[in-house]
């Protein structure tokens, strides 16, 4: 089993991975499975149905890794759009509404609230963040990369200007490399 | 746009998390291809927003990971699955075709042979209707030959029919016939066992002596030599019978030097 430390440039990744190597998708899942996970868990806050829907994601990802074209974004964020998508469809499941259902009956709280455009940091788990992140940062990242606003769409819900949704998505991102010396 | 205005712009950032438009995400890729500094940029991001999720406290579960294995495992391998998937249906054909090329070899050989037993049996059939034939003539002349048995038993054993002894007319010759007339209805046969073959182109002739005058009766029938009574033309009141041997024409008159067998009433 390929240690997550081992590298695999990611072109050889993916020819690998198109050829359906064992070894390519086992280095993937060891690389990218846990953040992959929270960007679903963040949307779903179900372990279950998260699990669900990573094994889901995981076999769209190895089903269609030939339609994969780097020309238009990288692996990871391939990943992420898939993951995202089949979380965000998973909310329109009936099982997610009940549970999203029982789950307020029994904490008196509108999980389902999360996924809706008003954003609300107290729902989403990022403890790390939390702890080292200024709040607009939180807002930028959690919106953009877990939510997959656009920019337009962030820029509206956060009514600040286009320009300074990137900027301060820049921000963010340059404080989380110093967080984790990236 | 310059690689470090593009990476100050904050639009790396997005390309990253996937929500640029298709457009910009093509410009940025042909960018990171051309300058290595965007390209490591990209990754640092990359790098970043990973290990920012990867430090959350959420784990997937065991049993969730083998789950995601265990249905990798299972699944078709690729394109070439279909390929070989279209293979064993083109072995099927071939199986298929060879099971169909051999049926009709078999079929083939089996029609030869019904068509072959069909010619004996027609062969056998034709036979058997010439056996057929050949019994039912054989049947016929049996039936033809005891009836005339039958016929010549009612004559013999008749009280109405005369025996007449024809004997040899010279101590050379050993011959001799028998003669049954009915004097009533003038019915003539005769037997003719003790006669012998009268040989090649010749005939035995039949007279009947009226009045010490011969007349013609009739000449023996070739075929009726042993087989019976011949029967002859009706003759009224005779005296007596006589046979002589001729050349194959009928004589008018019989002569004493062919005279083989006579006797009287």
């Amino acid at each position: 089993m390929i240690e997550k430390k081992q590298y695999i440039a990611p072109s050889d990744l993916i020819n690998q991975l198109k050829a359906k190597s064992d070894l390519a998708f086992n280095y993937l899942y060891q690389n990218y499975s846990k953040a992959l996970f929270t960007i679903i868990f963040q949307t779903l806050q179900n372990q279950e149905l998260s699990e669900d829907v990573l094994q889901e994601s995981f076999v769209k990802i190895w089903k269609n890794i030939d339609a994969y074209d780097s020309s238009k974004g990288t692996l990871f964020t391939w990943m992420l759009n898939i993951c995202r998508n089949q979380a965000i469809d998973k909310t329109r499941s009936k099982l997610f509404k009940n549970n999203s259902q029982n789950q307020a009956i029994e904490n008196n709280v509108s999980v389902f609230s999360k996924t809706e455009n008003q954003f609300k940091p107290e729902y989403i788990g990022l403890k790390t963040l939390t702890n080292n992140l200024k709040p607009e940062y939180r807002e930028i990242i959690d919106l953009i990369y877990y939510k997959g606003y656009t920019q337009n769409d962030a820029a509206e819900h956060l009514q600040i200007p286009l320009g300074t949704v990137k900027t301060r998505c820049r921000a963010a991102l340059l404080e989380l490399r110093k967080i984790f010396n990236h | 746009m310059t690689p470090h205005e593009l990476i100050n712009s904050g639009l790396l950032e997005l390309y990253v998390s996937g929500t640029l438009p298709e457009a910009d995400n093509v410009l940025i890729s042909k960018m990171a291809d051309e300058y290595s500094i965007v390209h490591e940029e990209i990754k640092r991001i990359e790098n970043s927003i990973i290990a920012a999720l990867e430090n959350e406290n959420y784990t997937i579960s065991n049993q969730a990971k083998n789950k995601i294995f265990e249905t990798i495992k299972v699944m078709p391998l690729n394109d070439e699955t279909k390929i070989v998937s279209f293979n064993k249906n083109r072995n099927i054909i071939n199986w298929a075709a060879a099971a169909m090329f051999l049926l009709l070899i078999g079929a083939s050989i089996f029609i030869t042979i019904l068509s072959k037993q069909k010619n004996q049996l027609a062969v056998q059939k034709t036979q058997a209707e010439t056996d057929n034939e050949t019994l039912l003539s054989r049947n016929t002349f049996l039936q033809t030959a005891i009836n005339k048995a039958a016929n010549d038993l009612s004559i013999l054993r008749s009280h109405d029919f005369k025996k007449i002894m024809l004997m040899p007319v010279s101590s050379n010759n050993h011959e001799m016939a028998c003669v049954y007339w009915n004097p009533i209805t003038h019915q003539l046969f005769v037997d003719n066992c003790g006669l012998a073959n009268p040989g090649n182109g010749k005939t035995y002739q039949m007279w009947a002596i009226k009045n010490g005058k011969p007349i013609n009766v009739g000449i023996f029938n070739k075929n009726m030599y042993n087989k019976g009574l011949q029967e002859f033309a009706s003759v009224d009141v005779v005296e007596s019978f006589a046979v002589t041997i001729e050349n194959q024409n009928q004589a008018t008159l019989p002569n004493l030097a062919t005279l083989q067998v006579a006797g009287k009433i």
